[in-house]
């Protein structure tokens, strides 16, 4: 039976002009038109009131200072009304703001549902974009627990009707808002205590504990700005029609504010303490992800909006007290979200947080979508040239360097130790104060451990898979950082594919594949877009539209890519460094050039202190020093050559350098080209200086030449773009000027160009890859290993006899060498007592050679590249104390006779026990504990809580490898361990360090708008109001 | 030069400005390129700080020890193990002991050599003997050397019989032995380490590699000793190469042969280690004299090519008929050498297109009592050498001569030649020698003089320049056929050369 209903519409306005009068034409096209109407008008500076009073008429538009709260002014306009007369009638108010439209059948349909209905007091309509009406804002909305609104809607969903089916919900916007008279009165209308946000969840909430249902009718459809909540409104930001004098800034701490006040308004009074601090919590996490996000307005809106509610607990007390009488809050709880919806928000939040939502407007780079028409997105992807580019050399390198992607075990040889199996190994590696190689070691890991250790994590913590992927898609992915680097630059397409062709095949990169150069080849990648960013900082190339000139935080992303860049190629610091000297001097941008310059010095602390010490480490790269094809002649390190084991033509880059040098003759491209030519020149002295330096590096005594691949790469990157800067657009120039030489001068130099890549990959071909391979990583016998391992901890020296009679040699710990070990190597200083045993030991002597490396913990001696005759293996068998083990084909193998263990307790006897596992049988007095590792105050031996004396080391391990600590004739277990917090200090600091210069290069925070204005709608609201 | 450019200049203008920019430009970058090259080809290297490691120091060795596998082998005949340190060596200025033990029992010394220049003696007469142990550490390890010698008059192993005490290694090779009828070739494994060994005997015949289970993987438990007969393993086998490899642990070996026609004695010896495969293989005291000279190759790894060349007093020559002699790998070749030698003292230099072992088995006297003795492939020293247990004594003079035959393979050489008697354990005096000149590619025989009054002596070859080939023979005139016996020499352990030693990460590389 349909009951009777007398509708009295509500509408609070506060400068809406720019929308009222789609509003109340609206209103008056409604098929069931409200019974009586009228206008609060809070303040308004605009025309509002003149709309309204022409619309309602005057007599119907009440006027309301600028700071009446929203529910104060609805409750002004109840009160105008008539009251309640009828007993059979159902009054109802219909709330509208000024920024809401309902559609014409609003009303009827509002109605036609509460018929069926009865004990529902509150119902609310789907509420769709103003601009965009097909974009669902609100069908029906509730709460988590943090305060956050959940409407169950995906961001910018578009209304098909997958939302009709709602009816029960926890809350309705109060836009549309129909409520039955007498329950509004009786709960006394909007809670005060929340003058802009969340009025409408606490008065629905409300509703519920009063016994009532709120339901959202979906069939009635209402078109909602939103005005106030995106900072719409001329002046002011109050919420539709109303509020108090916020401003548009402090919109989010007002709604953190009202959110947490409803929460702790609705929440029992046991539970208020734990919800308190819950949301406490709650609100620090926020903030810290605002703060990451660099949105440090909203961090400290989430704090002063706790702050707020802490600061007038008279506010809270109110808003409690009027829910005394109510039903336990908890009656709504079927109507709060799930478990599963909470923990997806808590994932989009901070996911939002941190980035989404915070894209600047992207680069569309035109040139990459060659053909936009074509359908598909795999199919648009794989037409752009970029991507053809990467395809065509991942297949040349793959197929070069087919050999190593088949087969089991896995890739090492040149500069490259097999990957341990895991990235935990590598992160161990990485953040250990102490490495047990050779005599054990405070070296720090350099930080190019870190970025692989990372990399593998990515990847599942797959080490392996890891280092196969760089090397397999290096040249790839170095031709694809190449040709988007030099987007803007160039605009040229062929011109564009030809420098990264080039640039990736440039023999740095592809005999750094072939030699197992991990650094090189992450260089190569790294390198094109650490010029760009660079040239951007320094403003160089930024005239003329090529690239877009630095914002504040392009230093800083600069810095995180070079840092990246100098952790694999630290030399390239120094180039890097001189550019930034040089631009600074002729007045360019020193803030930039600093922060970007000096900053990846921070950023990879505590490294960077070890390469102040030892400045040669610049000159390192990670891995094993590779010596073979070094140094090479300062001639062809300028014809790009870095040298390695494959001897290409010297010439065979020289039509490059002749293209990049006739490059200078485009005079309309002349500064880019100068600026290239200066990088190039910066690039060819760091490469002689390294043909001419020998210096000792980490893990080889004597000084060596260093590899000149980052210094050739960086040189031929520059020429390679200075020659792809004079082709870009050079058929239109040339075309234009009468015939000379010029056109057969092109012709020639681009057919040299075009041939350096096709020669590049033909030699790439021919040439043997290098001694990068594929195979068993294991270097001693299983067992060997295991014992490595196992409690003692044993160490196995291995020697070869290289040219010229020289003995080198390594000690080994547990299984072998992995990834990141090289560069962990002790000191040169540290091996000179074992250079003594080595010698010794395969003189033939017959000394204590052997006794002195059983007590370094040395359980075994291999030969590597032994053949049977040689004399060496007929020395070492000759030796007392030694036992031979095998003569594997890589090898001959010894035992050391003797107590073989890492840790071992030394009688005053001199004989000595092993120490396993920390397990010191008793004995006699007066004996020590030696633990054979380099004597460091890091090391200290722990019994119970108890530190272990210190003593001095025995006669027998004059070595100098070894420390002792005295203990008792009882038996005990000690803990021997290293103190490495001041490594983890440093790493600390790295890591903040490196947190805040990712946050500062971020891109800034920027809500947007999902039902955005025209951009001249806008302009036409800004007019009206400066009318 | 950079601002020249400007956008709004008239197109002539701007051509011009184009050509003075590149032209400067190229100037500029021409002359840094060409400056930084240049002076970085002519620059010297900057070698950085480091601690160059020392190469070339020589230093005395610190432990010398030598097994003397088999004495009292003979349950008929005497052995004497001699062991004498040679004085006047770099190092032995330094404290230190040398002794005679039993391999099993090492920590009780049967005899003692107490300073430099010390000798010691163990006599074993009619009985068998476990192997001794001659080591000395200090002041005593260089210049240590020992010898066992058995001697047997009248039985069916009559002859003499001479090694010298061997350095432990894992790799032997003895180029004789057999097991035809009457003949008995036996293999003494011994193991005087404090840790088992484990061995591989690997025997040649004629027809390659002879597969012999029994011989693969032996276990040697600590200091003890195996012997194995040829007669047993490989009976009716004419002509044996023996390979001994300890796969785990280090062992001594010696390989005695003993050959008689029923109850006629002839030879016996012991078979000297031949040097390992090589492409050329030297072969110093080939006997002067009549009887059969015997050369036996085997190429272990792939077939091979020999030529021959002979060395004699008289110069050097490639003998009609030995050259270019097929040896298949794997299987034991004999090359009679007497035809072409035709009685002279010689040393025979072995080319192979592969790596070859070679040795050589010489019987001497036409009576039907013979005797029989060895060498081997050996090598070339430059360094001081020495044999001791040579026989001296009153009983000697007139009966025994002792000539040592010194080849110059390379140039020409010169060496001194020094007699050590043994007196009562006591050092002895040391004498100045005497020098020889050898020609180079000549053989020079020189006779020692035997001391009368010590019962053994030690004889010392120090080459003063060149590089020189030792060996010596041993002959005892007696009335059926005179008793002989010699071996190629090995360098004295004095001094070694300590190699640079540096430690370089990449050998850790797999």
């Amino acid at each position: 039976m349909a009951r009777l209903h007398h509708v009295s519409a509500v509408l609070v306005a506060h400068n809406g002009v720019a929308w009222l009068p789609t509003v109340t034409s609206f209103l008056a096209e409604q098929t069931r038109p409200p019974d009586s109407m009228v206008a609060v008008d809070t303040g308004s500076t605009d025309g509002s009131l003149v709309i309204l009073s022409d619309a309602l008429g005057a007599e119907r538009v009440l006027r309301a200072s600028a700071d009446t709260p929203f529910g104060a002014a609805i409750d002004m306009g109840v009160s105008a009304l008539p009251p309640q007369q009828d007993e059979d009638v159902i009054e109802w108010l219909w709330i509208l703001h000024d920024d809401s439209a309902p559609d014409s059948a609003c009303l009827e349909r509002l109605l036609r549902d509460s018929d069926l209905h009865a004990t529902t007091a509150v119902f609310g309509a789907k509420t769709l974009g103003w601009h965009d009406r097909r974009l669902l804002l609100e069908v029906g909305f509730s709460v988590m627990g943090s305060g956050r609104r959940v409407t169950g809607l995906e961001r910018r969903e578009h209304d098909q009707g997958q939302h009709d089916d709602r009816s029960d919900t926890l809350a309705v916007g109060s836009a549309g808002m129909l409520v039955r008279r007498d329950v509004w009165e009786a709960l006394g209308g909007f809670d005060p205590g929340l003058p802009l946000f969340r009025d409408d969840l606490d008065f629905c909430w409300r509703v519920h504990r009063a016994g009532h249902a709120v339901r959202v009718v979906p069939a009635a459809v209402i078109y909602h700005r939103e005005a106030s909540f995106h900072g719409r409104r001329s002046t002011g930001s109050r919420r539709e029609g109303g509020g108090g004098p916020v401003r548009q800034s402090r919109m989010h701490r007002a709604d953190r504010r009202s959110a947490l006040h409803v929460l702790l308004a609705h929440t029992p009074g046991w539970r208020l303490p734990f919800t308190f601090v819950r949301l406490t919590f709650g609100t620090l996490f926020r903030a810290l992800l605002y703060v990451l996000g660099k949105d440090l307005g909203r961090a400290s809106d989430e704090l002063r909006a706790l702050g707020g509610v802490v600061t007038h607990p008279g506010q809270l007390k109110a808003s409690r007290r009027r829910n005394l009488g109510l039903a336990s809050s908890s009656c709504v709880r079927w109507l709060r979200p799930r478990a599963r919806t909470r923990v997806r928000h808590a994932v989009e939040v901070a996911g939002g947080m941190l980035a989404s939502g915070s894209r600047t407007t992207s680069e569309v780079d035109e040139d990459d979508f060659p053909d936009d028409s074509q359908p598909g997105v795999v199919r648009r992807t794989f037409m752009r040239p970029s991507v053809w580019t990467a395809l065509a050399l991942l297949v040349i390198a793959a197929a070069v360097s087919r050999s190593l992607w088949w087969g089991s075990g896995s890739l090492f040889g040149g500069g490259l130790l097999p990957a341990p199996e895991g990235a935990s190994d590598l992160w161990a590696t990485y953040t250990q104060g102490w490495h047990n190689i050779g005599p054990g070691s405070t070296t720090p890991a350099p930080p190019s451990l870190a970025l692989l250790a990372l990399f593998s994590s990515v990847l599942l913590g797959k080490a392996p898979l890891a280092i196969d992927l760089i090397f397999l898609l290096a040249v790839p992915a170095a031709g694809f950082s190449a040709f988007l680097s030099a987007r803007g630059v160039i605009t040229s397409i062929p011109a564009r594919v030809w420098l990264s062709v080039t640039y990736a095949l440039l023999p740095a990169v592809t005999t750094a594949l072939g030699t197992g150069r991990i650094g090189t080849l992450a260089a190569a990648v790294l390198l094109p877009p650490a010029v760009r960013l660079l040239a951007r900082c320094a403003g160089v190339g930024v005239s003329g539209s090529a690239l877009r000139p630095a914002t504040n935080r392009t230093p800083w992303l600069t810095a995180v890519v070079l840092a990246a860049l100098v952790a694999f190629a630290p030399v390239l610091w120094v180039a890097a460094f001189v550019f930034a000297l040089v631009a600074a001097a002729i007045g360019h941008r020193v803030r930039n050039l600093l922060i970007a310059v000096l900053a990846p010095l921070f950023l990879l602390l505590p490294w960077s202190f070890e390469v102040l010490l030892h400045p040669s480490l610049l000159l390192s790269e990670p891995g094993v020093p590779v010596l073979d094809g070094l140094p090479v002649t300062p001639l062809r390190a300028a014809l790009l050559q870095p040298g390695g084991p494959a001897q290409l033509p010297w010439w065979l880059f020289g039509g490059l350098v002749a293209a990049a040098l006739v490059a200078l003759l485009r005079h309309d491209k002349v500064r880019i080209t100068l600026a290239l030519w200066g990088v190039a020149m910066v690039a060819l002295v760091i490469a002689v200086v390294q043909t001419r330096l020998y210096v000792a590096l980490p893990g080889i005594q004597t000084p060596v030449p260093t590899w000149p691949g980052p210094a050739t790469l960086l040189l031929g990157f520059a020429l390679v773009c200075a020659a792809a800067v004079a082709g870009d657009g050079l058929r239109e120039r040339i075309g234009g000027v009468t015939f000379g030489w010029r056109q057969p001068g092109a012709l020639v130099l681009t057919a040299l160009a075009v041939l350096t890549p096709i020669a590049a990959v033909g030699w790439w071909f021919a040439e043997p890859l290098g001694p990068l391979h594929r195979g068993d990583p294991a270097l001693l016998p299983a067992y060997v290993a295991e014992e490595s391992q196992g409690p003692s901890q044993t160490r196995t020296l291995a020697i070869t006899q290289a040219p010229g009679g020289v003995m080198t040699y390594t000690v080994l710990p547990g299984g072998g060498l992995v990834v990141g070990d090289a560069e962990t190597v002790p000191p040169a200083t540290a091996w000179n007592a074992m250079d003594a045993a080595v010698s010794a030991l395969t003189s033939g002597r017959g000394g204590d050679e052997v006794r002195s490396l059983a007590a370094q913990g040395i359980g075994y001696v291999l030969v590597t590249d032994a053949r049977d005759g040689d004399p060496l293996i007929a020395t070492l068998d000759s030796e007392p104390g030694m036992r031979r083990l095998s003569r594997a084909p890589t090898g001959a193998l010894w035992s050391i006779a003797g107590t073989t263990s890492l840790t071992r307790v030394l009688a005053p006897d001199g004989s000595s026990e092993p120490v396993l596992n920390g397990v010191v049988p008793p004995g006699e007095a007066g004996r020590v504990l030696v633990l054979a590792q380099s004597p460091d105050p890091g090391w200290e031996a722990v019994v119970g809580d108890v530190s272990v004396p210190v003593t001095k080391a025995p006669e027998e391990s004059l070595m100098g490898w070894a420390q002792a600590f005295s203990v008792g004739p009882e038996g005990a277990v000690v803990d021997i361990r290293f103190d490495d917090a001041q490594r983890q200090r440093w790493l600390w600091l790295e890591l903040f360090l490196v947190l805040i210069v990712i946050v500062l290069s971020l891109p800034t925070r920027t809500s947007r708008d999902p039902d955005a204005d025209d951009a001249d709608l806008d302009a036409l609201t800004q007019t009206g109001v400066g009318a | 030069m950079m601002r020249t450019s400007g956008r709004r200049r008239a197109p002539r203008e701007r051509a011009s400005v184009g050509a003075l920019s590149f032209g400067v430009a190229a100037v500029l970058i021409f002359g840094g390129a060409g400056v930084a090259v240049v002076f970085g080809a002519t620059a010297a290297p900057i070698v950085g700080q480091a601690d160059q490691p020392p190469s070339g120091i020589t230093e005395p060795v610190a432990t010398t020890e030598l097994v003397c596998p088999e004495p009292g082998a003979s349950k008929d005949g005497s052995v004497r193990v001699a062991a004498a340190n040679v004085a006047g060596l770099p190092g032995q200025d330094r404290p230190g002991a040398a002794t005679i033990s039993s391999i099993a029992n090492r920590s009780a010394p049967i005899a003692e050599l107490k300073s430099p220049g010390a000798t010691a003696t163990v006599d074993i007469v009619g009985e068998t003997s476990l192997p001794l142990v001659i080591a000395g550490d200090g002041g005593l390890a260089p210049g240590l050397v020992g010898a066992q010698v058995g001697r047997d008059e009248t039985k069916t192993g009559r002859g003499l019989s001479s090694s010298a005490c061997v350095l432990p290694g894992t790799s032997w090779w003895f180029m004789s032995g057999g097991a035809e009828i009457g003949q008995i070739t036996r293999v003494v494994l011994v193991n005087s380490e404090p840790a088992p060994a484990e061995v591989d005997v690997e025997v040649f015949g004629p027809n390659g590699p002879i597969e012999l289970p029994s011989t693969r993987g032996i276990v040697m438990t600590s200091r003890s000793e195996t012997v194995l007969r040829f007669d047993r393993l490989i009976p009716g086998v004419a002509a044996g190469a023996i390979h001994v490899i300890a796969r785990s642990g280090r062992i001594a070996v010696s390989v005695s042969d003993s050959r008689s026609d029923g109850f006629v004695p002839k030879g016996v010896d012991f078979i000297p280690p031949a040097s390992e495969p090589a492409n050329t293989v030297w072969l110093p005291g080939v006997s002067d004299g009549s009887g059969a000279r015997q050369l036996r190759l085997l190429a272990p790894s792939a077939n091979a090519v020999v030529s021959l060349r002979l060395f004699t007093a008289s110069g050097s020559f490639v003998p009609a008929g030995l050259t270019n002699i097929d040896v298949p790998q794997g299987k034991v070749v004999d090359v009679d050498v007497a035809g072409a030698l035709r009685g002279d003292a010689a040393t025979i230099k072995v080319e192979s297109d592969q790596p070859v072992v070679a040795g050589l088995t010489q019987t001497y006297g036409l009576a039907e009592v013979t005797e029989a003795s060895y060498t081997a492939g050996s090598p070339v020293m430059i360094g001081p050498s020495a044999v001791t247990g040579l026989p001296g004594g009153k009983a000697t003079q007139g009966s025994t001569r002792v000539i040592v035959w010194v080849t110059a393979p390379e140039g020409d050489a010169r060496v001194r030649v020094t007699l050590l008697p043994a007196v009562d354990g006591q050092p002895t005096p040391s004498r100045a020698g005497r020098e020889f000149a050898i020609p180079a590619g000549r053989v020079v025989a020189i006779e020692l003089k035997v001391p009368p009054l010590a019962e053994w002596f030690t004889a010392l070859v120090t080459p003063l320049s060149g590089a020189v080939l030792v060996a010596h023979r041993v002959n005892e005139v007696s009335p059926d056929s005179n008793l002989v016996t010699g071996y190629p020499w090995r360098p004295l352990r004095v001094e070694v050369t300590l190699p640079a030693a540096q430690e370089d990460i990449a050998v850790g590389m797999p």
